[in-house]
């Protein structure tokens, strides 16, 4: 039952990349349990972001023009035995652009995360997990502008940067439902010999399943930066001290026993952090699932 | 070994020696090294005013308006001018105010657009109006105001 929290949480990190642009965060482990040996999860998940509320690398809330973002992403896991699960999550594609420029094109940095299940006991488990993210999007792609061509801005897929998410989470069943915390912190390194500063999250999720093939579930988390960016001139374009507070809302139904989809809405507040050097808006997001368990050879 | 011995003793006391004497001598470090603004010897400074930042985006740098020998204006940024140009190119618009109007066309002249640091030049077809009188720095496709320069007398 409780394996389904697993399935839940990508559509949250596509929230994420796409209101930081790039920032990849570690909510596909944010949970204690891990996969079965042999089973796999995927997701297909399509989001489109329009906003020209920003809030800038102080603080300060401003409206710009509409800065528009499409983001699809593929997102997997596979258990590699009771205690061991790989995770990937790789946006395939990344559309950015503003209502003044042209669209730029690109991949974003791909995740691949290793999780351990500390805790066997499926009741209360609790993990732990490593996940290198990869400079593999584009780290400078300039947006000109419609109508003058020497104006364009820096809108990349990427933060140009190699960062490594851990993650530390524990989940409670509870009947229907289930509950999961988590703390995060991302180590990040340079770009061109610029610092960043590194970035911590803590969040929640409680979920419920009120009819057999449907789970819904509500998260929030918070994410700081351990100090104020040393480059304020680089502004959202590599994502250097974002704060934010997210709060989600997400319906997954299986089908059958392979596919299912899932539907979230995502908005921010203030509740925990402040919102700093992000764009934000309320949106949807819509997912395509499907999962099966490998048949595993035994021994005589 | 005994030689050892006292080269040792005799590195340890250097060593201890020119730790005390690096902490009892003050040392003036300065937070931030500065570009020495000069101005052309043909050019007369009318006015100048040094950028603040906006938005959490910083500006550094001095703005000046200048008459050459023939009577020909600009306004000028001198070589310590500075923004956030990683986010792509910014506009540079002589104005009457620090907000930027971009609707009121009477507010504003758009003086050109920059993708470097330093020193830059932009000519005007006369003496600017003493309204005119504030420097901004604008990152176009986002409508964002990255810093401004009031020019003083």
């Amino acid at each position: 039952m409780l394996q389904h929290t697993r399935y839940m949480l990508p559509s949250l990190k596509l929230f994420l990349s796409i209101l930081v642009l790039f920032i990849s965060t570690s909510l596909s482990s944010q949970s204690g349990w891990t996969k079965n040996k042999g089973e796999f999860f995927g997701k297909l998940d399509f989001s489109r972001l329009s906003t020209d509320k920003y809030y800038s690398p102080n603080g300060t809330a401003l409206i710009t023009n509409v800065f528009n973002q499409n983001s699809l992403n593929l997102y997997a896991e596979y258990g590699l035995d009771p205690r061991w699960t790989v995770l990937v999550n790789a946006p395939i594609w990344r559309q950015n652009s503003f209502e003044t420029t042209h669209k730029v094109n690109g991949i974003g940095d791909v995740r691949i995360e290793l999780k351990y299940k500390l805790i066997k006991n499926n009741n209360y488990p609790v993990s732990i997990s490593i996940g290198p993210e990869l400079p593999t999007g584009r780290a400078n792609a300039f947006a000109q502008s419609k109508t003058v061509a020497q104006e364009r801005i820096n809108l990349p897929t990427g933060d140009g940067e190699f960062n490594v998410w851990t993650t530390l989470a524990a989940s409670k069943s509870l009947g229907k439902g289930y509950v999961s915390v988590f703390g995060a912190y991302n180590f990040r390194t340079t770009y061109k010999g610029l610092a960043f500063e590194d970035l911590y999250q803590i969040g929640g999720e409680i979920g419920v399943n009120p009819i057999k093939p449907l789970w819904i579930n509500v998260k929030i988390r918070g994410q700081w930066a351990t100090g104020e960016s040393k480059h304020p001139e680089l502004g959202f374009v590599r994502g250097d001290g974002t704060t934010y507070t997210l709060i989600s809302s997400e319906a997954f139904y299986r089908f059958n026993k392979q596919w299912g989809a899932s539907f979230t809405y995502l908005s921010g507040n203030d509740w925990l952090a402040p919102f700093k050097n992000i764009y934000i808006a309320s949106f949807f997001s819509i997912g395509l699932t499907h999962e099966f368990q490998r048949k595993l050879t035994t021994k005589a | 070994m005994k030689q050892y011995l006292f080269l040792s003793i005799l590195l340890l006391a250097l060593a201890c020696s020119k730790e005390d004497s690096t902490i009892s001598i003050p040392i003036e470090i300065p937070s931030k090294p500065t570009t020495p603004v000069t101005t052309p010897s043909n050019l007369t400074v009318l006015k100048s005013g040094k950028f603040n930042g906006a938005n959490g985006y910083p500006s550094e740098g001095t703005a000046q308006l200048t008459k050459d020998s023939l009577d020909r204006y600009s306004i000028r940024l001198a070589e310590d001018f500075t923004t956030s140009f990683a986010t792509g190119s910014v506009t540079i618009y002589l104005a009457t105010s620090m907000v930027l109007k971009l609707a009121d066309a009477t507010n504003y002249t758009k003086l050109g657009i920059i993708d470097k640091k330093g020193m830059h030049n932009f000519a005007l077809e006369g003496k600017p109006s003493e309204t005119f009188s504030f420097v901004i720095v604008w990152c176009q496709p986002a409508g964002v105001k990255f810093g401004h320069a009031e020019m003083k007398q």
